[in-house]
């Protein structure tokens, strides 16, 4: 993919474009964005895909101001306006599909539709218990297996990786906790704003997702008017790195059905 | 040299330790008897008001959500302290502000405790230990910089005497800010620091407040020390670093007998040993720098977690997280360590972790007030200084 290095709000914005087809704007997960994954190198096939490395992640730049999801809901919409976008579908995973959605209430025209795999963002459950299980009071094995279906998948052998990628991952989780603190992994009035999101909204769903589970992803799509869930058997919160290729197809059918 | 006894008021009558995960943040408070906890803290008072009688000044720090120091409120603490001792300095250290909501609260509670003391508060400010961040919910990134924020705030709010002024900051927000009372000493207490990153020594350097380590031994502490003298100079200081603006804490016990100090400096090591605290506790995200944390997954660790379980009372000595023995010892050790790390002006003695008794915890203050520190100061009283460690 080529990267295009523009500044927005004062700030470089890396920005990945590959592929072939209608534009397609993906925010990608807490993990960091990753051009090889199987996800992309498929969608890259039929879609112009747009990836903005969001500030903080990989090797983006973070500015001391931004410490909110808020925040980079601006820069992302500034980005798109920087580069001529004004309406794009738009694919957003985990804490991407939160930042997608902040995006879409604060401007509903922009996107054409959206598909969201695992989003974060929203609290709707009782004040006495977290409707995300809290990551940072378990051990990693311990988040990995909330996480992932099959948490060999989540195995990263350190020896083998560079500075630059330790540094990249140290980095996302450092910024994934920067905006995930407090309040815990969501925007206390975020729930009461998205009524405005006007496109069709699709929610995929890792059946063994205990991060996001079964009944948040319902109570989301319950505020959003026009949304569906798809259940994806055995993934869990990442479905596109369990289930590349069944996400492909999901996400695609979606973003290409015609809708009146 | 100036020394000050420091106990952590510690809960020691816990479970086995493999009965639960982590002594920090989660143990439940049910092992807590109220009873056998007001009597530990009728003890510690006691032991205050001893070191006190020896002359020693006295520190206090303060934890949350754990029994390895009871203290969520070191304010209140220092408040009963104040009124019962006449003569020692007092230090809390420190006031976790990087976890306070209202840095103005703060200040007006030293201000109020150097009142109540008559002048005799030296006020610490640190960025709190990593386990305690999830007892605040305070966020682990840019820890630092609302530490720094909130100090500067205090600052001016125990310095600004002509009305309200107003602060709207990165973090905190005041439109008002008039404390009452204002501070005894003026312009303020004596502000100290505890810091042990090279980054976090050499800031504390450039503002000259007292910077205080703890535990960090013999190898880690030349380096915080230097970082101290680097910021110092960078800043313009005139001449070399005070030695009055070095600290360094380890743990002390000093007896008549060897084989009652090897006890008692057993007991002592407890507070390490027994601190089971897994790793996501230990170190959340944001809370080391990126840098750090990368050295730690391609392999290197901390100076002492490695082999802290099994550290004999020897080996605590030798690493200089310990000083034990007769007071012959101790001396000796002391001096030791002072020429190894390039001197320090305040030694912080951790002389109650929990375990050791009443009459033990007496002993080593009496002893150490009576048969050390006398000798020290005699000793370190020509010491040529040194701006640089060995």
């Amino acid at each position: 993919m080529d990267l295009q290095k523009i500044i927005v709000a004062d700030t470089n914005v890396n920005v990945f474009v590959g592929g072939h087809g209608k534009p397609l704007l993906i925010l990608h997960d807490e993990r960091g964005f990753d051009e090889n994954a199987e996800h992309i190198v498929e969608m890259c096939k039929t879609r112009r895909l747009v990836v903005i490395s969001i500030p903080g992640f990989d090797g983006s730049e973070l500015p001391d101001w931004v410490d909110t999801v808020d925040d980079l809901s601006y820069i992302c919409l500034s980005a798109l306006q920087s580069l001529g976008i004004f309406d794009i579908d738009v694919l957003g995973c985990s804490i991407g599909g939160w930042i997608a959605v902040e995006m879409a209430v604060k401007m509903p025209n922009l996107t054409t539709k959206l598909a969201l795999c695992g989003p974060l963002g929203i609290k709707t459950g009782p004040v006495a218990k977290l409707d995300i299980p809290d990551i940072f009071a378990v051990s990693r094995d311990e988040a990995d297996r909330i996480l992932f279906c099959n948490p060999r998948k989540a195995f990263v052998d350190l020896e083998s990786l560079s500075v630059e990628k330790l540094t990249a991952m140290t980095r996302n989780r450092e910024t994934t906790t920067l905006l995930g603190w407090e309040p815990y992994f969501h925007n206390p009035k975020l729930r009461r704003r998205l009524h405005r999101v006007e496109c069709p909204t699709l929610f995929l769903h890792g059946a063994e997702d205990k991060f996001t589970s079964r009944s948040y992803i319902e109570s989301y799509a319950s505020l959003i008017p026009s949304a569906s869930i798809i259940e994806v058997a055995k993934t869990g919160h990442f479905v596109h790195l369990e289930a590349p290729s069944v996400f492909v197809d999901h996400v695609l059918r979606f973003f290409d059905e015609k809708t009146d | 040299m100036k020394a000050w006894y420091f106990s952590e008021t510690a809960y020691p009558f816990l479970p086995p330790e493999d009965t639960y995960k982590s002594i920090r943040v989660t143990l439940p408070s049910k092992h807590y008897d109220p009873r056998t906890g007001a009597d530990l803290f009728d003890r510690y008072f006691k032991e205050w008001m001893v070191a006190d009688e020896e002359g020693l000044n006295l520190m206090i720090n303060e934890h949350h959500q754990t029994p390895t120091c009871v203290n969520p409120a070191a304010p209140v603490t220092m408040g009963a302290i104040a009124r019962l001792t006449t003569k020692a300095r007092l230090l809390i250290l420190g006031n976790p502000i990087a976890n306070r909501r209202d840095p103005i609260r703060v200040a007006e509670e030293m201000a109020l405790l150097d009142i109540l003391s008559h002048g005799r508060l030296e006020v610490g400010f640190v960025r709190g230990v990593p386990y305690e961040l999830a007892a605040a919910n305070s966020n682990p990134v840019r820890s630092n910089e609302r530490m720094w924020e909130a100090l500067d705030l205090i600052v001016k709010a125990w310095s600004e005497h002509e009305g309200p002024f107003t602060h709207e900051g990165r973090y905190f927000h005041h439109r008002s800010v008039n404390v009452w009372p204002r501070p005894y000493q003026q312009p303020h207490p004596p502000i100290w620091v505890s810091a042990t990153s090279p980054s976090g020594a050499a800031k504390v350097g450039t503002r000259g407040y007292v910077q205080a380590t703890f535990l960090t031994g013999r190898k880690s502490t030349p380096r915080v020390f230097d970082s101290y003298r680097r910021g110092w100079r960078e800043a313009g200081h005139s001449g070399d670093v005070p030695l009055d603006r070095l600290a360094y804490s380890p743990m002390i016990y000093t007896a008549d007998s060897q084989a009652k100090a090897t006890q008692g400096a057993e007991k002592l090591l407890w507070y390490l040993k027994a601190n089971k605290v897994p790793d996501h506790y230990r170190n959340p995200p944001g809370y080391l720098p990126v840098e750090a944390n990368v050295s730690i997954m391609r392999g290197a660790l901390p100076q002492l977690a490695a082999s802290i379980k099994d550290m004999t009372v020897e080996a605590a000595i030798e690493a200089g997280v310990l000083f034990a023995g007769t007071p012959d010892r101790v001396h000796d050790q002391i001096v030791r360590f002072y020429d190894d790390v390039g001197g320090f002006g305040h030694l912080l003695m951790l002389g109650q972790a929990g375990l050791l008794d009443h009459a033990e915890a007496v002993h080593g203050i009496r002893m150490f007030g009576r048969e050390v520190l006398p000798r020290l100061e005699a000793t370190l009283r020509d010491r040529p200084l040194r701006q640089s460690a060995a």
